[in-house]
C-alpha cells in the first residue's frame, strides 16, 4: 500500500472507531450515572439495552409505527422499565457491599437474558430504517444517514446531559449525592427520589441508544453480556462513576478496537478492550482521570 | 461430637452411593458435582475467606486442564506428573497476576481478573498450534494407576472416577478447614473484616492475599486436570463466563466463608439443573431468579439457613454441645 | 427482612419450581396446524401395521443445543423432530409401535453433553441417539456411547476427527449423516477458482469456523487462489465496519463467508452501507437461504452469491408443511434431524427389533434413498455420502445450480 493510501486507511478506521465509540459512549453514560450516583454496579446494564432493542423492534418492526414516534415510545418504555427494575433489583442492594450488588445484578442479568431466549427464541431481528438503508459516500468511504444521525444525536444528548447536570437543581442534586451521600442527605436532598430519577435517566439513555443503534445492527437475547463487560472495562479506565471520563474512554475504546482490527486482525476483537484496560490499569490504578469522586 | 455426626453420615452415604445406585447417569452427575465442589472450595478461599472478588478462577481451572491434556497427549509425560505441572503452572500464573492486581482498587481487581480470564480464553481459542483452538484437545488418556495392594484405578470406570473425585473433594475440604482454623485463616478473616486495621496490627495483607489466591489457583488447577482425564476432551469454553457465574452462584448460595454451606451448594447447583431438565430454557431463568432471591433475602446463604435450623433445634436454656 | 416476606418468597420459589416441573417444555405454538392433506412424503414406505392396543413405544433420544445462545439450532431441531414423530406415528409407527422422542440439552458443553447422553441411555432408556450437534460434545460422548453399546448418529458436527475415529478400527457405534465439510470445500474451491484470483475469508471464531477456514485455505491455495487474509468474527458481533474497511483496502476478487444467516445478514448489510459491493460472494453455512433474505429484506444485497451445502430447498412437500406448521422456512438445522429420525426408523424396521446392537448392525447395512438429500449408506468410517448442492441467490430467491453426488 502506498503511504497516502495507508494514511487514508488509518483515517477511515479511526472514523469507524469514532462511530463505534460514540455508540459505546451513549450506552456507557447511563451506567456511569448509576455507578456514580447510586454507587451500584449494575451487571444487567447490557441486558437492559437488549430489552430496549427488542422494545424498539416490537414498536417499529412489528407494529409498524414510524421511526421518530417509535424512538420516543422506546425511550418512554425504557424509562418505565427502568423504574420497575430499580425498585425490584437495585433498591434492595443500594448500600450493600458491592460484591452483593454484582451477584444480584448478575442474577438479574441471567434471568433477563435467558428469559428473552425462552420467550422470544434466539433468532436475531433486524430493523432497517430509511436512514439506515441510504447513505452518502465520502471519497469512497460509505456511511448511512443513520450513522450520521447517531453521531449528531449523541453529541446533542451529551450536551443536554452536561447542561442538566450543571444547570438544573435536580442535576446538581445528583452530583451532590454522588460526591457525598451523607452530606447531601444532611441538607435535605431526597436520596431515594434522586436514585430513582438517576436510574430512570440511565434507562432513558439506554432506550435512546437502542432506538438509534438497532437499525444498523440487529438485536438478539445474548447481546447484553459482552456489552456489559466492555462497559465496565470502559468505566474502569475512565474512572468509576465519572460521566465525562466514561465518554472519553468509550470513544477511545472504539478507536482502539477499530485500529487494532484494521492493523492486526480480528480474532482478538473482544480481547482488545480488556488488554487495553489491563494496560491502562497498570499505569493508572484509579483510572486515567484519577481518584476524584463524583460524576 | 454431635456436630460431626451429620458430616460423617453424609460421607458414609457418599461412599456407598455408587454401590446402591447403579445408574451411570447419577454417578456422572455426582462426579461433576465433586469437581464443582473442589472448584468452589478453592474459589471460596479468595472470595470468602480473604474477601477479594476474583473473577479469574475458571482461568486457573482451564490452565490445569490444558496443561494435563497437552502434556499427556503431546509429550510422553505421565498423567500424575502432569497434574503436578498443571497445579504448579496455575499457581505461578496466580502469583504473576496477583502481585500487580492486588495493588488495584477492589472493583478494578474484579474487572482486571475478569479481563485476564477472557484474554486467556481467547488465547486458548486462537493459539491453534498449541491448543487446537475451538477444535478442542481430545483423546486424552484416563488417569490410571495401581494403588498399593494391587487395586487398579482408572477414570475410565465411572465408579472409579467418582471415588477419585470424592477423595480429592474430601481432601480439599479438609485442607480448607485446616487453613481456615489456623493462624493463616485468622489472618484471612482479619483482612476481610478490615484490611487497614489488620495491617496496623502487623498482618501483611499482600502476602496473605497472595497466599489465598495462589493456593486457590493451584487447587483449581488440580480440579482442571481431573476434569481433563475424566471427560477426556478439553475445549476453550471451560474458561468462559458461564463457569464464573456458576462458581459465584455456588459461593453466594453456600455462604461466603462457610465450607459446609459451599460444599452443599456445589452439590445442589449441579443436581438442580439436571432436575430442571424438564424445561430446558426456563431452567436458566429459574436459576437467575433463585440466585437473586438468595442474594437479596438470604444474605447468609445456606450457611445462614443451617445456622437457623441449628438454633431452632438446640434446646432453649440448654448448653449447646 | 420480615418473616412473612421470607415465607412469601419461599412459597413463590416452590411455586415456580412446581410450575416448571409440571408445565410442558416451552415449544413454539404452530401458527396453523395443518394436517397433511395427503400421506406425508416419506423416503421409503414403512410397513404399516393396523393400529392395535397401546404397545411399548420405540424411543429415540436427541442430545441437542436447547439452551444458551445457540439454542436457535435446538429450536429448529425440536420443531423438525416433532414433525417427524407425528409423521411416523400417523403412518402407524415403527414396527407397529409408537415412536417417542426424548430430548436432552447439552448446551454445546462437553460436561453437560456427557450427562445429557447418560440421561438418555440410563434414565430414558432410548434405543438410539441423535446428537450431539457440537463436535466437541460428540467427541466427548463417543467413549460413553461405545461402552454403553448404543448408536449415536451425528447430524451437524463437522469435525474430521469424528469420522476418523468411527467405524473400522475405531468406535463402531458412532455414525455421521451430515456430509463431510472437507469434501464440500474441495469441490467448491474449484468453483471459486474459476471465478476469482484472490479472496478474503470471513469466518466464525469457533471450531466450525476454524476448521472450515483451514480446509478452504488448503484447497483454494492448491487451486491457485490467493488468500489475502482470514478474518474472524464472534457470533452476534454487531460492528463489521473496521473489518470491511480492511477488506476494501485489500481489494480481493471475492469473499468467502463461513457463517450462519444472522451474522451473514449483518455483514452483508454493512458491506452495502459502505459501498463495498464489487466482490464475488461465496458462502459456507446458511448464507444462501430464505432465512437470510427474510432478515436482509433487500434482494440486491449479495445478489448472485453462491454456496455449497448438504441440502437446498426444492419445493418439496416437507418444506411446505414445515412452513405451514411453524411459520418459518425449513433449513438445514431442521432438515437433517428430520431425516435422521427416518434413517433410524428404517434401520429399526430392517432389524425387526429395537435392540441397540441390532440397530447398529442394520445401520451398517442400510441402503436408503432420501429424495431431498440423496442416497444414504454408511462407508467403513460410518460416514454417509449424500449429495452436494451448489446454490445461488438470484433476485431474492434461492436457486439450485448443481446437484452433485458424492458417493462413488
Amino acid at each position: 500500500m502506498t503511504p497516502t493510501a495507508f494514511l487514508v486507511f488509518l483515517l477511515e478506521e479511526a472514523i469507524n472507531g469514532l462511530m463505534a465509540g460514540s455508540m459505546y459512549a451513549l450506552i456507557v453514560a447511563g451506567l456511569a450515572l448509576t455507578v456514580g450516583v447510586l454507587r451500584v454496579v449494575n451487571f444487567a446494564h447490557g441486558d437492559l439495552f437488549m430489552v430496549g432493542g427488542f422494545v424498539f423492534y416490537f414498536i417499529f418492526g412489528l407494529l409498524g409505527i414510524p421511526y421518530l414516534p417509535a424512538a420516543l415510545l422506546t425511550i418512554l418504555a425504557m424509562v418505565g422499565i427502568g423504574a420497575i427494575f430499580e425498585r425490584i433489583v437495585i433498591r434492595p442492594v443500594v448500600g450493600k457491599t458491592w460484591e452483593v450488588q454484582l451477584v444480584a445484578t448478575l442474577a438479574a442479568s441471567t434471568a433477563i437474558n435467558n428469559g428473552a431466549i425462552w420467550l422470544l427464541g434466539s433468532m436475531p431481528k433486524m430493523t432497517p430504517t430509511l436512514l439506515s438503508s441510504t447513505g452518502v459516500k465520502v471519497f469512497g468511504f460509505g456511511l448511512s444517514w443513520q450513522r450520521i444521525l447517531i453521531i449528531v444525536v449523541t453529541g446533542l444528548t451529551f450536551l443536554c446531559l452536561h447542561l442538566f447536570l450543571t444547570r438544573t437543581r435536580t442535576g446538581k442534586a445528583m452530583r451532590a449525592v454522588s460526591q457525598n451521600r451523607e452530606a447531601a442527605e444532611g441538607v435535605g436532598i431526597d436520596i431515594k427520589g434522586i436514585a430513582l430519577i438517576t436510574f430512570m435517566i440511565s434507562s432513558g439513555l439506554i432506550g435512546l441508544a437502542a432506538a438509534l443503534v438497532t437499525p444498523v445492527f440487529s438485536v438478539f437475547p445474548s447481546m447484553g453480556t459482552m456489552l456489559t463487560l466492555k462497559a465496565f472495562a470502559v468505566l474502569t479506565v475512565g474512572g468509576f462513576g465519572r460521566v465525562n471520563g466514561a465518554i472519553v474512554a468509550a470513544i477511545a475504546l472504539g478507536i482502539v478496537e477499530a485500529l487494532a482490527i484494521g492493523l492486526i486482525g480480528s480474532s482478538f476483537t473482544d480481547g482488545f478492550a480488556f488488554i487495553a484496560m489491563i494496560v491502562a490499569l497498570l499505569f493508572f490504578p484509579y483510572g486515567i482521570f484519577g481518584k476524584r469522586v463524583g460524576i | 461430637m454431635r456436630k460431626w455426626l451429620p458430616v460423617i453420615v453424609l460421607i458414609a452415604v457418599a461412599i456407598c452411593f455408587p454401590l446402591i445406585v447403579r445408574t451411570a447417569y447419577f454417578v456422572q452427575v455426582l462426579t461433576l458435582a465433586g469437581i464443582y465442589m473442589v472448584l468452589a472450595l478453592s474459589y471460596d478461599m479468595i472470595v470468602g475467606q480473604v474477601g477479594s472478588l476474583s473473577l479469574a478462577h475458571p482461568a486457573f481451572f482451564g490452565v490445569g486442564a490444558y496443561t494435563v491434556a497437552l502434556l499427556v497427549t503431546e509429550t510422553g509425560v505421565g498423567v500424575l506428573p502432569a497434574f503436578v505441572a498443571g497445579a504448579a503452572l496455575a499457581g505461578l500464573i496466580a502469583i504473576l497476576v496477583g502481585i500487580p492486581s492486588f495493588r488495584l482498587h477492589e472493583r478494578s481487581f474484579a474487572i482486571g481478573t475478569l479481563g485476564l480470564a477472557l484474554v486467556l480464553q481467547l488465547v486458548a481459542n486462537n493459539w491453534m498450534g498449541l491448543t487446537n483452538g475451538p477444535m478442542c484437545v481430545y483423546a486424552i488418556p484416563a488417569l490410571a494407576f495401581t494403588l498399593p495392594g494391587g487395586v487398579k484405578f482408572t477414570t475410565v470406570s465411572l465408579t472409579d472416577a467418582y471415588y477419585g473425585i470424592l477423595v480429592v473433594a474430601l481432601g480439599t475440604f479438609v485442607l480448607s478447614f485446616v487453613v481456615s482454623s489456623s493462624r493463616v485463616g485468622r489472618a484471612f478473616h482479619a483482612i476481610k473484616e478490615n484490611e487497614l486495621l489488620a495491617e496496623a496490627q502487623g498482618v501483611d495483607a499482600l502476602f496473605y492475599k497472595m497466599f489465598a489466591f495462589t493456593l486457590g489457583a493451584a487447587i483449581a488447577g488440580v480440579a482442571g486436570g481431573y476434569y481433563a482425564t475424566w471427560l477426556r476432551v478439553v475445549c476453550p469454553a471451560l474458561m468462559g463466563l458461564p463457569y464464573t457465574i456458576t462458581l459465584l452462584i455456588i459461593v453466594f448460595i453456600g455462604g461466603r466463608g462457610s465450607l459446609r454451606g459451599i460444599a452443599l451448594a456445589a452439590i445442589l447447583c449441579t443436581i438442580l439443573p439436571e432436575v430442571l431438565r424438564i424445561s430446558d430454557s426456563a431452567r436458566l431463568v429459574i436459576y437467575g431468579v433463585l440466585l437473586l432471591v438468595f442474594v437479596l433475602y438470604i444474605p447468609g446463604g445456606l450457611e445462614g439457613a443451617i445456622e437457623g435450623v441449628n438454633r431452632l433445634t438446640t434446646r432453649r436454656g440448654g448448653s449447646p454441645h | 427482612m420480615s418473616k412473612t416476606m421470607m415465607k412469601l418468597v419461599v412459597a413463590m420459589l416452590v411455586g415456580a419450581l412446581l410450575a416448571t416441573a409440571c408445565a410442558p417444555a416451552a415449544t413454539p405454538v404452530p401458527t396453523a396446524a395443518v394436517p397433511p392433506t395427503s400421506a406425508p412424503a416419506q423416503p421409503t414406505t414403512l410397513p404399516t401395521a393396523a393400529p392395535t392396543a397401546v404397545k411399548e413405544p420405540i424411543r429415540i433420544g436427541i442430545s441437542g443445543i436447547f439452551s444458551g445462545s445457540e439454542s436457535i439450532q435446538g429450536q429448529e431441531t425440536k420443531q423438525a423432530a416433532t414433525m417427524a414423530e407425528e409423521d411416523i406415528n400417523a403412518a402407524g409407527g415403527i414396527l407397529g409401535r409408537p415412536l417417542e422422542i426424548y430430548y436432552a440439552d447439552n448446551a454445546c458443553d462437553p460436561a453437560q453433553g456427557a450427562t445429557s447422553v447418560d440421561e438418555l441411555i440410563d434414565v430414558d432408556k432410548v434405543a438410539a441417539i441423535i446428537g450431539d450437534f457440537c463436535s466437541g460434545v460428540t467427541l466427548t460422548t463417543m467413549p460413553i456411547i461405545q461402552s454403553a453399546g448404543i448408536v449415536q448418529l451425528e447430524v451437524n458436527g463437522t469435525d474430521k476427527s469424528i469420522s476418523a475415529q468411527s467405524g473400522v478400527g475405531g468406535n463402531i457405534w458412532q455414525f455421521r449423516l451430515n456430509l463431510d465439510d472437507g469434501l464440500m470445500a474441495q469441490y467448491f474451491s474449484k468453483t471459486i477458482a474459476q471465478e476469482v484470483k484472490s479472496i478474503v475469508i470471513v469466518t466464525s471464531n469457533d471450531d466450525y469456523g476454524h476448521s472450515a477456514a483451514q480446509a478452504f485455505t488448503t484447497d483454494l491455495t492448491q487451486d491457485g487462489v490467493k488468500i489475502l487474509s482470514t478474518e474472524y468474527y464472534t457470533y452476534g458481533q454487531a460492528d463489521y465496519r473496521p473489518m470491511i474497511t480492511k477488506i476494501q483496502a485489500e481489494n480481493p476478487g471475492g469473499l468467502l463467508n463461513v457463517a450462519d444467516f444472522p451474522d451473514a445478514a449483518i455483514l452483508a448489510t454493512q458491506m452495502k452501507e459502505m459501498g463495498v459491493t464489487n466482490l464475488k460472494i461465496y458462502g459456507r453455512g446458511t448464507v444462501v437461504t430464505k432465512d437470510f433474505e427474510d432478515l436482509v429484506k433487500d434482494p440486491t444485497i449479495w445478489d448472485g452469491a453462491k454456496e455449497v451445502n448438504r441440502w437446498a430447498p426444492q419445493g418439496s412437500d416437507l418444506e411446505k408443511r414445515y412452513q405451514a406448521m411453524w411459520g418459518v422456512p425449513i433449513d438445514i438445522p431442521a432438515v437433517l434431524p428430520y431425516y435422521a429420525i427416518f434413517v433410524l426408523a428404517q434401520a429399526i424396521t430392517n432389524a425387526g427389533t429395537d435392540n441397540r446392537a441390532a440397530i447398529r448392525e442394520a445401520l451398517t447395512k442400510l441402503h436408503m434413498n432420501i429424495p431431498d438429500l440423496g442416497p444414504v449408506s454408511f462407508d467403513d468410517h460410518n460416514q454417509a455420502h449424500t449429495d452436494m448442492f451448489i446454490t445461488q441467490l438470484q433476485n431474492g430467491k434461492v436457486v439450485t445450480l448443481q446437484r452433485i453426488p458424492t458417493s462413488q
